[in-house]
């Protein structure tokens, strides 16, 4: 709420009257931004369920050709890497400046190593001819059923990697910042923030995992 | 009672001398944080699209003045009302309200300094530029042959038009609409005056933040299913291709999602302006205030629930068909109560008929023809019969022209002199709300009779025995513009030339009008306190009082 | 000094209980349950989620603003599920019970 009075510290924005309601605000703001997400993924993960329940045992072929292994690995590593993003936020409450950059570093890096395992994958899928259109080779029955789970495939980790790209972009521009002691001297609530978003990308991952990779049992 | 204690309101008719508009760089325009300058800065833009798309409008009106397609061929007719559609509902109605008048009263109405993301609220209008810039390569190369609904596999398959590139627009500007609600959500949970509980909050507050609401949660999924449509397109791979297992109704599932609600997008902000409108010149509190405010949020949320009902002649399930059937019907109840609410309202108060109150009775006409007709369309059978007629034509245009640009030229009139300091002609205004009133019944109630007679929409020709209802809709379309062109005219006039308003010249209740017009950089000299509930009119206080006359 | 932030042990147990799940969910993708695996993946699933909703983004000691933030998108997409899927279940439960056809003459209703 208002209170009719301008906080004379430089971290408040002039439309805000203190530090308190800027937090608030922006904490608000990235909720909301987040339920926006989870519709825009929403509309994938619904494309999903319907073809999975009209092609049940297809998916569950398509899904026998991902890299379960590399998947689960990646799942770890993003849990982890949300993990040290928490006791990043933790950090920049405390004040610790030095924790703070390396925490954030750290978990850029895991998104690194995320993406590059990723990569690897799509390489892999390429060569074994996975890739939806007239690459796509399929030696069982019903090419086109599995044409689709695999162009959702592609369609869900890859709007996934594009988030985990923003994300790496974002930790590393606030470990710069960190580096100059942004958030350990007045607020904190960009890491705070960019830390929700951080988590949001690992909640998708978390339905990803068991959807396209533990379709059906192995 | 809001209190107006120590806020400094200088005396009628003069412009404040240090306002907003007092920087005239470009730069200041281009680099402006200030909500009321991004506001005037959509004005401009919408405008552009609104005429682009009239002109699309006014083509396909004169080519149906004879019932034999002589004027455009089939496929110019085609992408002749796909660029109005397009246009007119992702350039012009979704930003109308929301964001020019949305973000210029919003936190003057509350008494704020500004939103909550004055930075991101300027972005959103590059992204708006952006995603214009992108719809018109499209439409300068040849535009889109598809209707606004980009159904597949047409669209995906067979459309020999500049498709992608249109629906990159279309993605793009969502995002800006994305913005622009997130930020209306925060700004009005987080930065109220002190004093401005949530019921004490103007109407039009509860219905921005509806809308909102429905920006932030159906737009994106517009977005991932035109992003999905368009990579079929181009890579020819993809989910809604029947040929390869995939499910067409699917798209059109998705696309409803955001469409149906959109259409509230559409009406909402009309109904909050309306009641802005209703109270100030019938002098009265409002009547129910709760049951509008509630009743906005309702069908916020209950328009998300009956997007089905597009889908009726559809191989939908007819069970599914059942429950958006009934579900539909639904909205009507909270729709009704509005306009039950605004009539009762009037009732035994001192109506002003100043230009506003003209729109705003406009409003509430169309509003009830566009929302009756909606009844026969949410029903299964009646639906089935007129499905893809000029009677589904007729009523959305009922509810978007007749509602919402009525709605928000009458909310442009009022804030008017808020906006520039100046007031408008009285005698053209009412003149431009009766030309506009005219015209549009006439261009489309006889579009109801040729819909509930069978003739078939987007057909450049049809039979001869039509043709009386055809040459009187477009008689009814040249008076609209008439009355669409006044105000243009008149508004760039007043700027000018226009008498000075002061600070309330509509003797309104509502912090905005406890400020200087035009207002100051931060809106405030001093940050309002309120203490009572909004619309506190009474009629004995200004017996005197002419607003017709102003 | 006052944090909103929790004790590194209680991220540490959460991130504990992340991977036990995660081991959890791995494990049973290797055993047949029908068409229980789905329902047991997702049930895992959602539980990682609420664990690092509550616990990494701090829902749990938050107002409750950001609570109904955050259920707003799950409520949402929940209504959009089960709509769209109130469609594709109920598709096939009318079959047109008569191959008779209407002639044209029929159709159009000539005398």
């Amino acid at each position: 709420m208002n209170t009719g009075s301008t906080a004379a510290t430089p971290f408040v924005h002039e439309q805000f009257d203190d530090i308190e309601q800027q937090r608030s605000a922006a904490q608000l703001g990235m909720w909301i931004f987040l339920a926006t997400e989870v519709l825009f993924f929403g509309g994938l993960f619904l494309a999903y369920t319907v073809y999975r329940s009209l092609y049940p045992q297809t998916f569950a072929a398509a899904s026998h050709h991902t890299e379960v292994l590399l998947g689960g690995i990646n799942t770890a590593i993003l849990l982890f890497s949300s993990t040290l993003m928490a006791l990043a936020v933790r950090a920049a409450e405390l004040k610790n400046r030095e924790q703070l950059v390396w925490l954030l570093l750290a978990t850029a890096f895991l998104g690194v190593v995320f993406m590059a395992i990723k990569g690897f994958e799509y390489h892999k899928d390429f060569v074994e001819h996975l890739v939806p259109g007239s690459h796509f080779e399929w030696h069982e029955p019903n090419r086109s059923h599995a044409e689709i789970f695999f162009w959702l495939y592609f369609a869900m980790t890859g709007l996934h990697a594009i988030h985990v790209i923003v994300g790496i972009f974002v930790l590393l521009t606030l470990a710069l910042l960190a580096w100059f002691g942004k958030f350990t001297t007045g607020h904190h609530t960009p890491v705070e923030v960019a830390g929700l978003y951080w988590h949001f990308v690992d909640i998708i991952w978390i339905f990803l995992f068991p959807l396209m990779y533990l379709a059906g049992h192995r | 009672m809001i209190s107006a204690t120590e806020i400094d309101i200088r005396t009628e008719g003069e412009i404040a001398p240090q306002n907003y508009l007092s920087d005239h760089s470009v730069r200041s325009w281009l680099l402006t944080t200030d909500h009321k300058r991004i506001g005037l800065l959509y004005l401009c833009t919408i405008i552009i699209f609104f005429f682009i798309a009239s002109v699309a409008a006014a083509l396909m009106r004169i080519e149906l003045l004879t019932p034999q397609g002589d004027l455009v061929t089939s496929e110019t007719y085609n992408k002749l009302f796909t660029i109005h559609g397009v246009l007119m509902i992702w350039f012009f109605l979704i930003p109308s309200i929301p964001a020019v008048l949305g973000n210029f009263i919003l936190p003057l109405m509350i008494g704020a300094r500004d939103v909550a993301f004055p930075k991101l609220n300027l972005m959103s209008w590059y992204i708006f530029i952006l995603g214009s810039a992108v719809a018109l390569w499209s439409l300068f190369r040849g535009g889109v042959d598809t209707g606004w609904t980009f159904y597949t596999p047409y669209s995906t398959t067979y459309a020999n038009s500049h498709v992608i590139s249109m629906a990159a627009g279309v993605f793009i500007v969502g995002f800006s609409s994305i913005i622009t609600g997130m930020n209306f959500m925060v700004t009005i949970h987080k930065m109220r005056a002190p004093g401005l509980t949530w019921f004490r909050l103007p109407l039009f507050v509860w219905s921005l933040y509806a809308t909102s609401l429905i920006m932030v949660l159906a737009t994106p999924v517009l977005a991932i299913t035109l992003a999905l449509m368009s990579v079929e397109r181009f890579w020819g791979v993809g989910i809604f291709d029947p040929k390869l297992g995939g499910d067409p109704i699917l798209f059109q599932h998705l696309f409803w999602f955001y469409s149906h609600p959109a259409v509230y997008i559409m009406i909402l902000p009309g109904m909050g302006v309306v009641s802005e409108l209703i109270t100030c010149f019938s002098r009265k509190q409002v009547f129910g205030y709760g049951w509008i405010a509630c009743s906005s949020m309702a069908i916020a949320v209950l328009g998300f629930m009956v997007w089905g009902h597009h889908m009726f002649v559809s191989s939908q399930s007819i069970y599914a068909g059942m429950v958006f059937s009934i579900l539909s019907f639904l909205v009507a109840v909270p729709s009704g109560i509005k306009v039950f609410n605004w009539t009762a309202t009037m009732h035994k108060g001192s109506i002003h008929f100043a230009t506003p109150m003209l729109y705003a009775l406009g409003f509430i006409g169309l509003f009830t023809i566009g929302g009756l007709t909606g009844l026969f369309l949410a029903a299964l059978s009646v639906d089935v019969h007129v499905t893809d007629t000029y009677f589904v034509v007729a009523h959305f245009h009922y509810i978007m022209v007749g509602g919402m640009v009525t709605a928000f030229m009458g909310g442009l009139h009022y804030w008017w002199p808020k906006i520039t300091g100046r007031l408008y002609p009285e005698i053209w205004g009412k003149l431009a709300a009766l030309a506009t009133f005219l015209g549009f019944n006439l261009t489309f109630f006889p579009q109801f009779v040729m819909g509930y007679l069978g003739l078939p929409r987007r057909y450049h020709a049809y039979p001869p025995e039509f043709q009386v209802f055809n040459v009187l809709s477009t008689a009814g379309a040249s008076i609209l513009g008439v009355g669409y062109l006044l105000p243009f005219i008149y508004f760039i006039w007043s700027i000018k030339r226009g008498r000075a308003a002061g600070p309330n010249p509509w003797r309104a209740t509502g912090l905005e009008w406890q400020t200087p017009s035009p207002p100051p950089k931060h809106n405030f000299i001093k940050t309002p306190v309120v203490t009572g509930p909004p619309y506190m009119y009474s009629a004995e206080k200004d017996v005197d009082l002419d607003l017709a006359s102003i | 000094m006052e944090t909103t932030t929790h004790s590194p042990t209680v991220y540490w147990k959460t991130c504990a209980g992340l991977m036990a799940l995660l081991a959890l969910t791995w494990g049973i993708g290797y055993v047949n349950l029908g068409s229980f695996n789905l329902v047991v993946a997702l049930a895992i699933s959602i539980s990682k989620a609420l664990l690092v909703a509550l616990f990494f983004m701090h829902i749990k000691g938050s107002s409750r603003l950001l609570h109904l933030a955050a259920t707003a998108g799950v409520i949402w997409l929940l209504i959009m599920f089960s709509l769209t899927l109130d469609d594709y279940f109920t598709r096939n439960l009318l079959q047109p019970t008569s191959t008779h056809k209407l002639s044209p003459e029929q159709f159009h209703g000539a005398p």
